[in-house]
């Protein structure tokens, strides 16, 4: 018995085929991405240690907002986190920082940055913090100028401006731990708060 | 022979858009919160929420929809037509968000793809677009038809409902990987 299918049915499943193949590939493709990125570890990600943060030029999301800003890391402790309105983990570690700041035993001003669109960030309500400094950055300062390449991650900025923590902080978990070895760096600095 | 291999041509780019709606609307569809702050990004006022939120899931099932009718073959005129308003306006959001918010991540398709509008994005755009006004051309010109075994026909959209749920499967395991290979 011969069956004739139409051209374009014919046509119509191979590009199912195709598409279904092209599919898998993307896959692969990401996940071999995401193995890397876990191969390398965070300990690679970031500045490193030791090394002088640099300065960029922001806009404050809760504060004097529009009027553009300069982060100096010299001067103070800076706790800079870098945070995206569209991951959970990032909401997770605004509001575990929130509670976790002022047992620092430091004095540290704590800056959350994002180059996500003002609107996007007030649509997420763990953004609507009133206890962290929320700023905008243009998009190379987390990417390209601290070399950030998963959110939500952290650094720690003595008051000479060189980096002297850094790491992904995704859970309450982290963000403790990252909190407990500043603690133990700095025992005798300023016990303030 | 050479209008054969036109047609065929034709045909192919036809269902490759298909493909390519299907994908995008049903990777969307596992994104919708991911959705919706693109849309915020882009300008839509977030003091409508009910409307944002209708939005999100109203494009990705659009052209869920769309890429289905057009793998079923019927209407064709008006298939081709909603097709190309439907990849003009995706091509005209590309360029205003190219200009005037471009730090916005785009997510196209979902967690396959999670850049940020930009000018290699809009010439996909433009591409698509152009793709679709050629699919139309030959609707105007050659009339072509899409008849065909009934029994084919519901295999093969089942197929792709098969190759949809695949793309939502894909889309939401690359989240969940993403999620914990941050943690």
């Amino acid at each position: 018995m011969n069956i004739t299918l139409p051209l374009w049915l014919v046509i119509s499943q191979w590009v199912l085929l195709l598409a279904l193949g092209f599919l898998a590939i993307t896959m692969y493709r990401q996940l071999g991405f995401l193995m890397r990125l876990k191969e390398v570890g965070t300990e690679r990600d970031g500045l490193p240690l030791g090394e002088v943060a640099p300065s960029f030029e922001y806009t404050s999301h809760n504060g004097s907002e529009g009027t553009p800003h300069r982060f100096d890391p010299k001067g103070s402790w800076s706790l800079l986190l870098f945070a995206d309105p569209g991951c959970v983990s990032c909401e997770e570690s605004l509001a575990s920082l929130e509670r976790l700041t002022p047992k620092l035993r430091i004095t540290a001003r704590t800056l959350v940055a994002t180059s996500a669109e003002p609107a996007q960030i007030a649509a997420i309500d763990a953004f609507s913090t009133t206890f962290l400094s929320i700023i905008r950055v243009r998009q190379d300062v987390p990417y390209k100028l601290y070399r950030v390449r998963a959110t939500p991650f952290i650094y720690l900025i003595d008051p000479e401006g060189i980096i002297s923590a850094k790491g992904t902080v995704t859970t309450e978990a982290k963000i403790r731990k990252f909190v407990e070895k500043i603690n133990r760096s700095v025992p005798n600095l300023e016990f303030t708060r | 022979m050479i209008q054969l291999i036109v047609q065929a041509t034709i045909f192919l780019i036809r269902f490759l858009l298909a493909a390519v709606l299907i994908t995008s609307g049903a990777a969307k569809l596992t994104d919708t919160r991911g959705f919706t702050l693109t849309l915020i990004g882009l300008g839509l006022p977030t003091r409508r929420n009910y409307l944002i939120r209708s939005l999100s899931l109203l494009f990705p099932l659009l052209e869920l929809g769309l890429g289905l009718v057009i793998v079923s073959g019927r209407w064709p005129e008006v298939v081709d037509i909603l097709l190309l308003a439907l990849l003009t306006f995706f091509s005209a959001v590309v360029i205003r968000a190219v200009i005037t918010t471009p730090n916005v991540t785009c997510r196209c398709f979902g967690a396959l793809s999670n850049s940020q509008f930009s000018g290699r994005g809009l010439v996909r755009s433009l591409l698509l677009t152009f793709l679709a006004a050629v699919v139309e051309w030959n609707d105007i010109v050659n009339q072509p038809r899409f008849d065909g075994p009934p029994i084919a026909i519901i295999l093969l959209i089942l197929g792709y409902l098969i190759f949809a749920a695949a793309a939502a499967e894909a889309a939401k395991t690359l989240a969940l990987i993403k999620e914990r290979s941050a943690s």
